[in-house]
């Protein structure tokens, strides 16, 4: 799978300075910058001219900054946010690979005009329809910039009327056939559990938590954050579990002997457990990912010093 | 199990399976692969002295060295891991076919049964259960590699494959081959050897209208077996059923109440699948019992 | 929004005129005129000669009219079913494209043979001389009931402009998935979730209900139906089949929203920025609501000029 670590992203409305100032201090994995959900064409207009400084704050802290367009105005606001320091585009209600490479021109284009490697630009591709549920394999593989895909949930709801309750998760073909199909072209899907998906709340740490915990058991790599209040829990959910590493590292070393001595199946004492092929496999998967996510944190941690010093 | 450990391979006809997996893949480390290979014929007459059904796992990644090692008379299906495309199945069916020819093997007896443990098989699986004739079954993709493949912990307390169990089941509806799939039961201990739950497990898949199971521990053989198999009251009443059918259909009715169950064709076709596998069980138990017994005779007369 | 109410849709048997006069009083939405499952063969002849006088019956009580036909039997079933007042036809056990392509270009020539056009909304009227358009062409309903059906759904929807709506019919039996301990039928929920998302993919409406394993194979009692609609309603579906006339009420109590969630959604409407997804899925909600309330209306109208 496409090697990053973003757990956390951070969606910051661009009109709303107090947030997109302070968008860098949350320790999340990435921001997104969103120019939708604006009326008045005037406001929007500011947004664009807003965008540039957005994302300088936005990557302060060391996230990998998105910015979240319009779909029906694509073309201006991505105009408006190429620049050095933007890692990618969100794509809005993408429904056909003919809608990704669309992007991918656009970008491809703005890349050489304003003297940004080519092919460094990525895409999330977010879905909001059935179309796009269905078609996700070949959104997914439409190029080489989508690092991402996952379901805008509320807006599928509208398209296709879907009212959201709490109690009855109406997407679990939705989230299944998006995690297989982006998994199998080695992209990372990102969603959370039900209900947070459609019906996001902020104030119990615990909750939010568990349903990260479940949304990372569902398959996915991270989740988009509404709130700050989501960042940590996600930033913690989506990585391998701490008080599992020394179980991993006891697999491996186990198992190793094992192999040595001549055998593929070996129990791990004090358990019923068996270690095989695939145990030992999963055991060094999590402690690759502990470790990208402690170089992830460390990066961060390096990007924050930098203001600070810079700052002082 | 692993087909290079002789405590397991000789001991495998007392067990009472209908089918004997024996594995060169994933409990038969890299080293002792080409011994493993070497064990088939030894493992196909242990197997046997049960009537089992031998089934040989082999490796994904070396079909061309595996399947001359697997393919001898007496074995009925070459199970085929981490499937993921239909050329793989292709590929393997053509390798089969050929050994065969010169084996003198039926052409076409060998199956195949193809596992989807990756995301990018459950993406191809109508293509890999397409791929070839001699697949007779499928199956969603769940379990072990699966997981670590979408990057999930298993025994979570809920339902984590609906969507891959789905595609498998819908599939294997589509193309006319059993379904293989479960019945989802929450279990958070993630313990293989745990026979209550095996049962319980067992006994819902077949309410729900599957027709095998499968695990890594004996202890879920006999309880899978049990549960999997009618019962003589469930036996008596589909009879029922049938007659009150046949005189609902003679007074030219489509439908009708017995006790408070509506029983119409669909529960006339089921009642008659029942019976059918009831009777398909007990020759199966029966077919194993003789040869256990036979076996063990044997075995008396040689001491 | 898409498309007309059809909150209820009654299956009923063309040859039991005991059930047909039921049908008539139940103040469904949809009636399907069963030549399938619930017909014996020795009553097939008799049931075929029942469809044309009960098409007029039901409009005239307010409902709309189907037909449900064998797929074996198909062209005998359409001879017998293409009359004025039938609005479409439910075509159960499908499984390739070529089926839907024949049961299209049969309906095109029984149509043009009998100028027979697709009616209006009901309560409304039209004038003999109203240009005659596609969207008068009779319907195809496909109950995909079968694995092939399912999987290959999309290519069987697309394979005529007049399907417009799709069900699981009963894939339950067909398909023989039965209850789990859960107390869900095997394989409802992926098979559910998934015929609504290609139903919104291809621009039409998915019909069904939430069944559980309590309730057999589309016949349940009032209170499990009542659920089965509200779960129903949940999952994306607006209407649901049944094979009971006292099954209709609970289906038009469930797909319908209550007061309550109407004044819910105009003061969700009211407070939400116009642009965002609530106040978009509040004001879908007033228009259904709204859509509902004209349709009971419709009815009550038909059946007052009737009983002038």
């Amino acid at each position: 799978m496409k090697v990053f670590v973003r757990r956390s992203h951070l969606l910051v409305p661009v009109l709303d300075r107090e947030k997109v100032e302070t968008s860098w201090t949350h320790n999340a994995d990435s921001v997104i910058l969103d120019l939708t959900g604006i009326e008045s064409e005037d406001d929007r207009s500011r947004a664009r001219s807003l965008v540039k400084e957005s994302i300088r704050h936005a990557c302060r802290g060391g996230a990998d900054v998105f910015v979240l367009p319009n779909k029906a105005l694509a073309r201006a606001d991505i105009e408006a946010s190429v620049c050095p320091g933007l890692k990618g585009i969100v794509y809005p209600g993408a429904e056909t690979s003919a809608d990704i490479e669309e992007a991918d021109s656009i970008l491809s284009e703005l890349e050489t005009g304003r003297g940004i490697a080519s092919g460094v630009l990525q895409i999330i591709a977010l879905i909001d329809s059935g179309t796009g549920v269905w078609n996700i394999r070949e959104i997914v593989t439409a190029s080489p910039r989508v690092c991402s895909s996952g379901l805008d949930e509320l807006n599928l709801c509208r398209n296709m009327g879907i009212i959201p309750y709490a109690d009855f998760d109406p997407f679990v073909y939705a989230k299944g056939r998006i995690v297989v199909e982006t998994r199998a072209a080695k992209v990372q899907p990102i969603g959370i559990s039900h209900p947070y998906g459609v019906l996001p709340q902020f104030d119990d740490a615990d909750e939010i938590y568990q349903q990260a915990l479940r949304g990372k058991n569902l398959g996915f790599a991270g989740a988009i954050c509404p709130d700050p209040s989501w960042v940590a829990q996600c930033n913690t959910a989506f990585a391998p579990p701490a008080d599992r590493l020394e179980f991993f590292r006891e697999t491996r070393r186990l198992f190793a002997e094992g192999v040595a001595r001549g055998t593929a199946a070996v129990p791990y004492p004090g358990t019923t457990m068996m270690i095989d092929v695939p145990v030992d496999e999963n055991a060094r998967v999590n402690l690759e990912l502990w470790e990208l996510c402690a170089a992830r944190e460390a990066e961060k941690a390096k990007a924050i010093e930098k203001q600070e010093s810079t700052m002082a | 199990m692993p087909i290079n450990n002789p405590r397991f391979v000789d001991r495998s006809w007392t067990r009472d399976c209908d089918y004997l997996n024996f594995d060169l893949e994933d409990s038969v480390p890299q080293s002792q692969k080409d011994y493993a290979r070497s064990q088939v014929r030894h493992a196909i007459v242990q197997g046997q002295k049960g009537a089992a059904e031998i089934n040989i796992r082999i490796n994904c990644a070396y079909p061309d060295a595996d399947v001359p090692a697997a393919v001898w008379p007496g074995v009925k299906q070459i199970n085929f891991p981490k499937a993921e495309t239909g050329a793989q199945i292709r590929h393997l069916d053509a390798l089969i076919t050929e050994l065969e020819r010169v084996r003198g093997i039926r052409s076409g007896t060998v199956r195949i049964g193809a596992t989807v443990e990756t995301t990018l098989g459950v993406a191809n699986s109508y293509e890999i259960a397409s791929a070839s004739p001699r697949i007779d079954a499928f199956g969603g993709g769940t379990g072990y590699d699966m997981s670590m493949d979408m990057g999930i912990e298993m025994f979570v307390g809920f339902d984590q494959f609906v969507y891959n169990r789905g595609e498998g089941e819908l599939i294997a509806l589509a193309l006319g081959l059993e379904r293989e799939g479960g019945v989802y039961m929450s279990d958070t201990t993630g313990n293989v050897g745990n026979a209550e739950l095996s049962i319980k497990r067992a006994e819902a898949s077949r309410k729900a209208g599957l027709r095998t199971g499968g695990g890594l521990h004996p202890n879920v053989v006999a309880p899978q077996n049990l549960g999997l198999t009618p019962t003589v009251n469930e036996v008596e009443d589909a009879h029922r059923v049938l007659s009150f059918f046949a005189e609902l259909d003679q007074r030219g009715e489509t439908e009708g109440d017995m006790d408070g169950r509506i029983v119409d064709k669909y529960e006339a076709a089921r009642a008659e699948e029942l019976i059918e596998w009831a009777s398909l069980c007990a020759h199966r138990d029966a077919e194993k019992s003789a040869a256990r017994e036979q076996t063990a005779a044997e075995l008396d007369e040689q001491n | 929004m898409r498309g007309s109410v059809r909150r209820s849709w009654l299956i009923v048997p063309a040859h039991d005129n005991d059930r047909l006069a039921e049908a008539a009083g139940s103040n469904a939405d949809v009636v399907v005129l069963d030549l399938q499952d619930t017909v014996h063969d020795s009553m097939r002849h008799e049931a075929r000669d029942n469809i044309r006088d009960a098409i007029s019956d039901m409009r005239d009580t307010g409902s709309e009219v189907f037909v449900r036909v064998d797929i074996e039997l198909i062209y005998a079933d359409l001879v017998a079913s293409v009359w004025r007042g039938l609005t479409g036809i439910v075509i159960p056990g499908v499984t390739n494209v070529e089926q839907v392509m024949d049961a299209d270009s049969i309906l095109t020539d029984l149509e043009s043979q009998r100028g027979v056009v697709k009616p209006p909304p009901v309560g409304d009227v039209r004038e003999a001389d109203d240009p005659r358009g596609p969207e008068q062409a009779l319907e195809i309903h496909l109950s995909l009931d079968t694995g092939r059906g399912n999987w290959d759904a999309q290519q069987l929807i697309k394979a005529s402009n007049r399907v417009k709506s799709i069900s699981l019919g009963r894939a339950d039996l067909v398909m023989d998935l039965r209850g789990e301990p859960s107390g869900d039928l095997h394989q409802m929920e992926y098979l559910m979730q998934r015929l609504i998302v290609i139903a919104n993919a291809l621009n039409v409406e998915p019909v069904g209900a939430w069944w559980r394993a309590t309730s057999r194979g589309l016949v349940a009692g009032y209170d499990d139906t009542l659920q089965a609609a509200i779960d129903g309603r949940m999952a994306g579906f607006r209407g649901g089949l049944c094979m009971t006339a006292r099954q209709v009420k609970p289906l038009n109590t469930g797909y319908t929203p209550s007061a309550d969630e109407v004044s819910h959604a105009e003061e969700v409407f009211t407070r939400e920025p116009t642009y965002s997804p609530m106040a978009g899925i509040a004001s879908d909600l007033i228009a259904w609501s709204e859509e509902c309330q004209n349709r009971n209306r419709s009815k009550s109208i038909v059946t007052a000029q009737r009983n002038q």
